[in-house]
């Protein structure tokens, strides 16, 4: 059993919780081991979590890996969809994205 | 509902809540050496409200503090001043807004976006040689015309809102299709009103537009916005980057791979800002 620090965007329902979620009492969110479903995952992004620690059976397959590149490219290309044709901008989104993709490494 | 125009904009700003003392007197005091910046915190603790929302957020587990805290002096004292700075001011401009739920233009990531543009800006800043207090007011500042419209001139908002969904542009591109201007121009007026120092204003005023002479604050701002937009650090109001004016990282002694080097700490400093924002709204 391992777990990874993913960016709540990168966290799909179906996954498993690593780590207690706390608010900033120190109150409890929601407990380790909690399967997530979407509306939690709502939840949470309205709490502002931006960042959930998630339990993985074993080490991520490389399908896995590669989907969870393809969200986080995916929402890149989103939000740079306005200025595909500059250069400079295309070179911002490559930097930015390639330090993102790192923490998939 | 007061409606805004151009002409009737700086006359209703005059009409607005206007900021408590203490909050003020800590976005303008320039002065931060050790000692004034004691003087503000002692001043801050007799604001109970404030100094109690901020006794909490420094209790908080993200500090990890094992001691409690009970005073501004302590929390000075174990956090330090600058950290203290951060969370009082981002603290007391988050309280001065009455909470709303509007799920078209959402509180909590708009106050994340503009205290992780302060950050940003506040370790670019320290590399850049200029004034870290001031860039991050300037970040934590600068959109504040969008929370001012969507708190006092609600319809006029919802309609900016509307247009925005409409056209997939962004907010200040629908703000200008639907008013005739924008909220760099309604931020700086509010800046004024409140009295804040002239390089606070004119970031606020022109982090989107800026001028051919040098603005070092503003320029850093505009750079700010967009590394947070890019980095998906919270929500300004719409899910699009603006243009980077390409000169401005020349003219703040930057290039990519140096902002590289500094998106963990961004990163990192900006964990702080969700148990912030939930203690002070």
């Amino acid at each position: 059993m391992s777990s990874k620090i993913l960016g709540l965007d990168q966290v799909t329902a179906g996954m498993t919780l690593a780590q207690d979620v706390l608010d900033a009492s120190g109150n409890c969110l929601m407990v380790s081991g909690v399967v997530l479903t979407k509306k939690q995952l709502d939840s949470l992004s309205k709490r502002g979590i931006n960042s959930l620690a998630i339990e993985f059976e074993q080490e991520l397959s490389a399908e896995e890996i590669a989907a969870l590149r393809n969200t986080c490219i995916t929402q890149f290309e989103h939000r740079f969809r306005h200025v595909q044709d500059d250069v400079e901008m295309q070179q911002l989104k490559n930097i930015l994205m390639a330090y993102r993709l790192e923490s998939l490494e | 509902m007061a409606k805004l125009t151009r002409e009737s904009l700086s006359k209703e700003i005059q009409q607005l809540p206007s900021l408590s003392v203490i909050v003020t007197h800590l976005l303008t005091q320039l002065q931060r050496d050790d000692v004034a910046m004691a003087e503000l915190m002692e001043e801050a603790s007799h604001d109970q409200a404030l100094a109690a929302r901020i006794l909490h957020i420094a209790n908080s587990p993200f500090y990890g503090l094992s001691a409690h805290i009970g005073s501004l002096k302590d929390a000075g004292t174990m956090l330090g001043i600058h950290t203290l700075y951060n969370i009082v001011t981002a603290a007391g401009i988050i309280g001065h807004f009455p909470p709303a739920e509007d799920q078209n233009f959402d509180r909590h990531s708009f106050w994340q976006h503009v205290i992780g543009t302060g950050i940003c800006a506040r370790v670019l800043a320290h590399h850049a040689g200029m004034d870290q207090e001031l860039a991050f007011t300037a970040g934590l500042l600068h959109d504040i015309g969008k929370v001012v419209m969507a708190v006092y001139f609600e319809e006029d908002f919802a309609r900016v809102l509307a247009y925005r969904d409409e056209h997939d542009c962004l907010i200040r591109e629908a703000e200008q299709a639907v008013l005739g201007f924008d909220h760099t121009l309604v931020g700086a007026q509010v800046a004024q009103s409140w009295k804040l120092p002239k390089p606070v204003v004119d970031a606020i005023k022109s982090h989107h537009s800026l001028p051919a002479t040098s603005l070092p604050l503003a320029e850093l701002i505009h750079l700010s916005d967009i590394l947070c937009r890019g980095l998906n650090i919270g929500h300004g109001g719409d899910d699009l980057i603006p243009f980077l004016k390409s000169s401005v990282l020349a003219r703040l002694g930057l290039n990519w791979d140096i902002i590289r080097s500094y998106l963990g700490e961004i990163e990192n400093l900006n964990r702080f800002s969700d148990q912030l924002i939930d203690s002070a709204s």
